[in-house]
């Protein structure tokens, strides 16, 4: 869905009524922008098209949300839906809807001059002295990434199978073969799956941290402290 | 087929209130529906949203204005009081419940419990007595205003430390006795206040909640206290105790409040059996898993479950986590607008 300039991104202009039936449902919502008044930030969805908005009127809102659209693109592969501000989509016109959670993280959470690195898909892993190394997949690849562990380490195997049920889990991508994943579109992320892997190598930290994320805000018995659990 | 509604949304939850026939049935507020897109919105955050009454009462407002519920209420968290009594707290960022620190206690027992002098000229309760009279001029007679003031169970909580407290009422319940009716003087004084602002009806949780207090533990300590709440604020009461609650729903029945706002994991069915016609029921959408978790279809399939098994009034099971997706709540209103039109004519 195309967003014209001239009714284009304007925080005082719509409602939140109006950018529900504009942009389509909040996907993703970052409560604190850390970088610009801690502003929140959502992510809307409509069909494939990822709409960013925040409801906050402060001055140069709307440069910072252009920013954060550009990190979408930069660290994530999304291109810019044109004549807009705030508008994304991945290429493959997929929604790609789980991994879209970490990438607006690390769109909103890093740094404004972060740039991602340009190097091989390769991480340290963090509970073992492996390395992860993704291979991206060749032209007929079928959109399969190939992952594997180097170094010296205790079961590496049992590492692999961690860290490809990561992938699976945190980026809704599908097992291939042994050691591979795609992406449910069968289409190259490279970007993405770089997106994915310090999230992939670690899921009880990661689930602590989305635990963490959900309880945050929330006004239980337990958060209140009126309660044995 | 379309139906029209007739009432004003006040009408419609003072009706409900007074087991009136109604239009539709309400959408109400008796806790907090403020998230942080709102607060953006507005401009009006946590924590100041909380210490200030114009912020206040412009968050509060968009509870009607953007969502469609039939109420506005200004008072989003459980602390107000707490921290007008010298509570530590801990008043968080933006996207955090304010919280008391009831690892340090302020008071150790029944004799220790006093009224500070201004208490009601405190910055955050002004906040709320301010941020009622700002709504009351502008939405007037449109719209129902719900204060709300703390029970003496949630007060005791605050000021003792929840473990002394409970301990004490294995130890000492005539003391725990003493003490609750000491504090209660503080739930009047502060709902008094709320109502001469302009509260139409007054939100009163005390959270003596399933896990940690049994039915027989409310009956003993507390149902005589609600009761007598019922007399002295001259107001329609809501009730809150989160958690299960169906083992003191007859007795909360019998207080003569005029709603009890339950907690998700209570069957709506099993709730209103449970009351058998006593009390009104407000509630009771989850907030984990639907609201903020799941989508508009799931909270509507919530709110079909409680208008099919009669509760009076719709609503969030308790405040809404601040995180809350708009058009979640927004589904509210409108699942209980569409089961109303589906059945009309």
């Amino acid at each position: 869905m195309m967003n014209r300039k001239d009714i284009s991104f304007n925080p005082s202009a719509l409602r939140p009524a109006e950018v529900i039936q504009r942009y389509g449902q909040c996907l993703e919502l970052v409560p604190i922008d850390k970088y610009f008044h801690d502003i929140s930030i959502g992510l809307y969805a409509k069909g494939a098209v990822c709409t960013l908005w925040t409801f906050s009127k402060k001055e140069g809102a709307r440069d910072r949300v252009k920013v954060i659209r550009d990190q979408m693109i930069a660290l994530g592969g999304m291109e810019r839906i044109p004549e807009t501000d705030n508008q994304v989509r991945f290429p493959c016109g997929h929604l790609h809807a789980k991994p879209l959670k970490f990438l607006l993280a690390q769109a909103v959470g890093k740094s404004p001059d972060y740039s991602p690195p340009e190097a091989n898909l390769e991480i340290k892993d963090s509970k073992s002295d492996l390395t992860i190394v993704v291979s991206e997949p060749g032209k007929d690849g079928g959109g399969i990434y190939q992952v594997g562990v180097e170094g010296d380490a205790r079961n590496p195997g049992v590492r692999l199978q961690m860290i490809l049920a990561g992938f699976v889990r945190y980026g809704d991508m599908h097992l291939a073969g042994e050691s591979g994943i795609r992406f449910q579109c069968g289409e190259r992320h490279g970007q993405l799956v770089r997106v994915l892997m310090p999230y992939s190598r670690n899921i009880s930290n990661v689930e602590n941290m989305l635990a963490a994320e959900i309880t945050r805000g929330q006004m239980t018995t337990g958060t209140l402290g009126f309660s044995q659990v | 087929m379309a139906y029209i509604e007739t009432m004003t949304p006040k009408e419609r939850v003072m009706s409900a209130l007074a087991g009136r026939p109604v239009d539709r049935t309400p959408v109400a507020n008796p806790t907090n529906v403020a998230t942080v897109e709102l607060m953006d919105l507005v401009d009006a955050p946590f924590p100041g949203a909380c210490q200030d009454p114009e912020l206040a009462a412009r968050l509060a407002a968009t509870g009607h204005t953007e969502l469609g519920f039939d109420s506005i209420s200004p008072y989003f968290s459980i602390i107000q009081e707490s921290s007008a009594l010298g509570c530590d707290m801990q008043w968080e960022e933006k996207d955090n419940w304010p919280t008391v620190r009831m690892q340090r206690p302020i008071w150790k027992g029944a004799d220790d419990i006093h009224v500070p002098a201004g208490l009601l000229l405190h910055r955050d309760i002004q906040a709320i007595t301010g941020s009622i009279k700002i709504l009351k001029e502008e939405f007037g007679d449109q719209v129902a205003i719900i204060g709300k003031t703390m029970g003496p169970w949630t007060l005791a909580y605050h000021v003792f430390g929840v473990e002394p407290f409970l301990l004490g009422t294995v130890d000492n319940p005539d003391e725990t006795l003493k003490a609750l009716h000491k504090l209660k003087e503080i739930s009047v004084m502060f709902g008094e206040a709320q109502i001469e602002a302009g509260a139409d009806v007054l939100t009163f949780p005390d959270h003596a909640t399933g896990d940690l207090v049994s039915g027989e533990y409310y009956q003993r300590f507390l149902q005589e206290i609600h009761a007598e709440m019922v007399e002295r604020l001259p107001v329609p009461l809501i009730l809150h105790i989160c958690g299960k609650t169906i083992d003191r729903m007859p007795y909360i029945a019998q207080t003569g409040m005029a709603c009890f706002h339950f907690d998700s994991k209570n069957d709506p069915q099993e709730a209103m059996d449970a009351v058998d016609g006593g009390i009104a029921l407000a509630g009771n959408v989850n907030n984990p898993e639907t609201l903020y978790a799941r989508g508009p279809e799931e909270v509507r399939q919530e709110v079909y479950r409680c208008l099919e098994a009669g509760v009076q009034m719709i609503a969030p099971e308790c405040a809404v986590p601040l995180a809350t997706k708009i058009e979640n709540l927004m589904a509210i209103p409108q699942a209980v607008k569409d089961w109303t039109a589906e059945r009309s004519g």
